[in-house]
């Protein structure tokens, strides 16, 4: 057969092939190809080809542009064309003015060929009407448009001398405050336009100029993009963007992006999007090449809050970093922290909100946006805040009443109230007992303590700035007072408390020494009061000074002992329970639990209210954690669900729930429920996945591995997955987590057979590993060397997989105790390789068969992963040595391998008996 | 009627001469736009789609006194002409660099980012052209109309007298068959 009458065959088959559906191809192959192997390999290798774009499918005439400059000169209308002062995807504009009056100068918008232009000019013409009404001061106006003699559709626009808002902003170096003033005005005018419903579609800086002459914004191009079309098929458009022509990818709304209706929400969304980048000079999302890439990227991607990523390094250009928003410098805020603070909370909400995916969860309109900035800009509490689950919460000022009642207290009073003054007399005189005078001054600031804190962030990430800067500001003002000492001593326990709330323990350790001693001097060394403050110096001691921190409460438990007050339980609760928990610190196990336990039988006295069941289910936590790590599995597990439990039934903070959710999961990991575990890892994400990211981070890493375990193949690389990528928004891409993360989806990945990108993540990987371990013999670079041998061997580089193997032995051997189960990993697998090089070696064969023996025996546990691979690893070893039977067990073994844990439940079985959490919480 | 309106009657009425005298016409005015378009260095004006054959038509013939058929005649040599202004300008600008350092022509289609797809060799592509048209002449014509012309099937199936479903397949094939090529070559 010549080459022409083989390719006529080929061609023939492929074409038949491509034209029926990918799922009936393999057989029209076996049909079409018969016993013809080569045939039907070299039609498969093309056939591959139809999986990627191909560079020939965007005709290459329709990107050689004719010369814009060329129109220069050209009349349009009763304009003129004088010079090119931009061009973009849609044509290019011109500076043009009126033949008869030169002074007056426009824009032309000439658009390219091979859009549809007849289609834009039947929209121009129903639309000129409604565009020709937009009047108003930030909006440039839409004076003509038609089309040119050889069918170019054009567009003449009012002539905005001035600079793109970004632009503007970082040439003036603007301050926050400026900005948002100006984004305001960007507000008012899409707003104007809603209502007379038209939506712009394309909000971005460049569409918006602040006028050299007077510095106010005007939005260029209003309508213009509908005019385009979202949905023409011009002919030069690939098809796999045709949806997404006429918006610019890192502004689009999601809505956009997926071609659903767009509506004015999707301008609200743009408009949230170039907030975020005129406070952060960031864009919210990487956005990567390639429409599908696009669509993925807006769809998934979880913007980091501004706050956060102004803090966050930047590394530029390969595409898979966040990138800098050209050309826009950082507000010129003395610092990145500074402007972190001012971002935190109320800006971060605000941009959170008109950003989000839903649209329905956005503003309802841009003016509700503006009005949320402009209660930011008063000071106000801003709707962005209220409306979100931990806003609504709000735990600092629920769990911590007292505290903030107290600190809020103190404010007044610094600031002249006297209000303590006056019951502290009252008291001092005994007209009011010490609970009277605590009520009632607690009833008195109730009120001002809602309006005040009410923004207090109970996750610490928002409002912190203003509550540090409100217990600064109070004790230096206390510092220079001359109050009462118990007065004092009262308050310095308080701030320091505060402080202790917010991490701040240097300071609380400073100011609760100092109240101890005022409240010593004022109420003597045996009060109820100093034993108070003992307990929470302790507390802030914990992690430098622990020995004095149980000095301390345990002197302050044998005053409580000795005192009868109303609140006895609660004091001494809370001393017992902080006693096992500074013995556990200390490895003192028997202590702590002995200790738990009696903690828990005085506040068994308080369950039923809801603080009480909180307040239990606190120290049962702890008591859970501590059993669990002496092996004490089943007990924990008890503990653990019993205090998740009473979290769900008194609506404890849902980060409290997940955070015993989590730790239970991790319970029945280690005790084999694997099954049970899964449920409870997917429950706290649901809650980590809103709020924190490193916690979110522990929980996918833990549910990957398990999914990896469990044989759920396709679940683990999700996860692997999304922990990667988590890793690479919050890591550096050199660090040694991202590194093991990726050789952790590398390893599954070979199991999945997809070698290739296996290989690259392994290089990747262990070019990371090798450089932070250098020579040291730590297991992980044994482990990453037997994995990336692994790969090499299913590749059947059996030379490259002798030699990982060799090295990974060597560090081993270096290695004063190495896992075991490693090394005789290390040692079958060398000898696996060897029989594969020599198949004549029956002495390698033998080894390895024993090796992979003694691995099934130190398993012990059933880990499907690894007994799978096991078993697969035996059957190829046992077809080597012709032993069919044997290869058949070791098959049928490893096909029937449970995929999911059999160990019977031996407890209720939990998750499917717990109430679905949900996600709201009482207000 | 215009000179080239006149050639482009007398080149389907059957006559091969007027094929010449037309070319020599057309490929002229071709190059010069081509060559102004790919030689502009300035980044501000980002090259953009236009086609160019499309501008040329409309500069020369007539439209109003050019039937379908005479149109699609028209694009199958400019299709041709194209394909040789476009490469040899890919090759002179390969050789003139220095060291003969390959670059490949980048063509922004729009401010959207796609330039990855628009990365390509057309000198290689030029020679796996020529490799295909040893084996199958008429795939090669398909894909000289469609790629450097932007010719619809619909046309193509015009020039070539065949119908639109068989380019359809011609092409299909023949984008596979290269894309082997290009990417062993």
């Amino acid at each position: 057969m010549t080459p022409e009458e083989h390719w006529r065959k080929v061609k023939t088959i492929l074409a038949d092939a491509l034209e029926r559906p990918t799922s009936e191809r393999e057989s029209f192959l076996d049909t079409a190809c018969g016993d013809d192997a080569d045939l039907r390999s070299e039609i498969e290798s093309l056939l591959e080809g139809n999986q990627h774009t191909n560079v020939l499918d965007y005709p290459l005439v329709h990107l050689v542009q004719a010369d814009p400059q060329s129109a220069i000169g050209r009349r349009l209308g009763a304009y003129q064309l004088r010079r090119v002062i931009g061009s973009g995807g849609m044509g290019t504009v011109y500076l043009a003015s009126r033949e008869d009056d030169f002074a007056q100068e426009v824009v032309v918008k000439l658009l390219k060929r091979g859009m549809d232009t007849d289609e834009i000019i039947r929209r121009f013409r129903t639309e000129r009407q409604i565009l020709a009404r937009l009047e108003h001061p930030n909006i440039a106006r839409l004076i003509d448009g038609g089309s040119t003699e050889d069918g170019l559709p054009y567009f003449v626009l009012e002539y905005v001398d001035g600079e793109a808002i970004d632009e503007y902003c970082a040439r003036h170096e603007l301050n926050v405050t400026r900005r948002l003033e100006l984004f305001l005005e960007v507000c008012d005018a899409v707003e104007y336009a809603h209502k007379r419903l038209i939506v712009h579609r394309d909000i971005k800086p460049s569409n918006i100029l602040v006028t050299h002459s007077d510095g106010r914004p005007k939005l260029l191009d209003f309508g213009i993009a509908k005019l385009l079309g979202n949905d023409s098929e011009g002919m030069t458009v690939p098809r796999t963007i045709e949806g997404s022509r006429f918006f610019t990818p890192d502004y689009a709304s999601p809505e956009q992006v997926v071609g659903d209706p767009v509506t004015t929400a999707s301008d609200v969304y743009s408009l949230g999007v170039m907030l975020y980048e005129l406070l952060t000079a960031l864009r919210p999302y990487r956005i990567p090449t390639g429409s599908a890439k696009v669509i993925a990227a807006v769809l998934d991607q979880e913007p980091l809050r501004p706050s956060t990523a102004v803090t966050r390094v930047v590394p530029r250009g390969d595409g898979t970093s966040r990138m800098r928003a050209s050309e826009v410098a950082r507000p010129p805020i003395a610092d990145n922290k500074r402007l972190k603070r001012q971002l935190q909370g109320d800006l971060d909400s605000i941009v959170l909100q008109a950003m989000h995916r839903d649209p329905n969860h956005r503003y309802g309109s841009s003016a509700q946006l503006a009005a949320d900035v402009r209660r930011y800009l008063d000071g106000e509490p801003v709707q962005a805040r209220r409306q979100s689950h931990w806003y609504r919460t709000s735990k600092f000022v629920r769990r911590n009443w007292a505290v903030v009642a107290t600190a809020v207290l103190l404010f007044v009073l610094v600031i002249g109230f006297g209000l303590w003054q006056r019951h502290q007399f009252l008291y001092t005189q005994g007209l009011l007992t010490q609970v009277q005078y605590e009520k009632e001054v607690n009833a008195r600031v109730v009120g001002f303590l809602e309006d005040t804190f009410q923004g207090a962030d109970p996750d610490k990430l928002g409002r912190k700035a203003t509550a540090e800067e409100l217990l600064d500001h109070a004790a230096e003002q206390l510092d220079e007072s001359s109050l009462e000492p118990d007065i004092h001593g009262a308050l310095l326990h308080t701030i320091g408390g505060v402080n202790r709330f917010l991490g701040r323990d240097d300071k609380a350790t400073d100011q609760l020494e100092e109240a101890l001693e005022i409240r010593i001097f004022a109420t003597g060394d045996d009060s109820v009061l100093t034993a108070r403050t003992m307990i929470r110096l302790a507390l802030a001691l914990q992690q430098d000074d622990r020995d004095r921190a149980i000095d301390l409460t345990e002197r302050a438990i044998e005053i409580f002992e000795a005192k009868e007050t109303e609140e006895r339980e609660i004091d001494l609760g809370l001393a017992y329970n902080n006693l096992g928990l500074f013995r556990a610190g200390q490895g003192r196990a028997v202590d702590a639990e002995r200790l738990y336990r009696h903690a828990l039988s005085i506040k068994e006295t308080r369950l039923g209210s809801r603080e009480g069941e909180i307040d239990y289910a606190n120290t049962l936590s702890n008591l859970g954690l501590l059993v669990g790590k002496q092996g004490r599995h089943d007990e924990a597990i008890e503990y653990l669900f019993d205090a998740y439990q009473r979290r769900h039934h008194h609506h404890d903070e849902p980060s409290e729930i997940a955070s015993t959710a989590n730790a239970l999961a991790a319970t029945l990991q280690r005790a084999n429920r694997q099954t049970e575990a899964v449920e409870f890892y997917e429950e706290a994400l649901q809650t980590f996945a809103r709020q924190n990211r490193s916690e979110r981070l522990r929980v996918l890493n833990n549910l990957a591995t398990l999914k990896h375990d469990l044989g759920e193949l396709a679940a683990a690389e999700t996860f692997y997955r999304q922990v990667v990528e988590l890793t690479e928004d919050m890591l550096d891409p050199g660090s040694l987590p991202l590194a093991l993360f990726r050789q952790n989806l590398a390893s599954l990945l070979v199991e999945r057979g997809a070698l290739d990108e296996a290989e690259q993540l392994f290089t990747v990987a262990w070019d990371v590993v090798d450089a932070h371990y250098r020579d040291e013999p730590h297991p992980n670079v044994a482990s990453v060397l037997i994995n990336r041998a692994s790969l090499a061997l299913a590749k059947d580089k059996l030379d490259e997989a002798r030699r990982l193997v060799s090295a990974a032995a060597e560090r081993l051997a270096a290695n004063e105790s190495p896992p075991p189960y490693r090394v005789t990993e290390s040692e079958a697998l060398l000898a696996l390789i060897d029989a594969r090089l020599d198949p004549s070696s029956a002495t390698s064969l033998e080894r390895a068969i024993d090796g992979y023996h003694q691995l099934v025996d130190q398993l012990g546990d059933p880990r499907a992963r690894r007994a799978r691979n096991l078993a697969g690893r035996l059957e190829h070893l046992y077809r080597l040595r012709d032993e069919t039977n044997e290869a058949d067990t070791w098959k049928i073994r490893r096909d029937n391998l449970p995929t999911t844990d059999t160990t019977e439940s031996t407890l209720r079985p939990l998750a499917s008996s717990a109430p679905i959490p949900t996600a709201a919480e009482s207000s | 009627m215009s000179d080239i309106t006149k050639l482009l009657h007398d080149w389907t009425d059957g006559d091969a001469e007027a094929l010449d005298d037309l070319m020599a016409l057309v490929f002229e005015e071709l190059r010069t736009i081509a060559s102004r378009s790919l030689n502009r260095e300035s980044r501000a004006h980002t090259l953009q789609p236009t086609a160019l054959v499309n501008e040329v038509y409309l500069k020369l013939v007539d439209r109003r006194s050019v039937d379908w058929q005479n149109r699609a005649q028209f694009f199958g040599f400019a299709a041709e002409l194209m394909r040789r202004i476009l490469v040899d300008h890919a090759r002179a600008r390969k050789t003139s660099k220095r060291g003969g350092d390959v670059r490949k022509i980048s063509l922004d289609a729009s401010s959207l980012d796609i330039a990855d797809h628009r990365d390509l060799d057309l000198v290689a592509l030029d020679d796996a052209l020529k490799a295909l048209a040893e084996l199958d002449e008429r795939q090669s014509r398909v894909v000289e109309m469609r790629f450097f012309a932007g010719l619809k099937h619909e046309e193509i199936a015009q020039v070539l007298g065949v119908s639109p479903t068989t380019v359809k397949r011609e092409w299909q094939t023949a984008r596979l068959w290269l894309r082997r090529a290009l990417r062993e070559g």
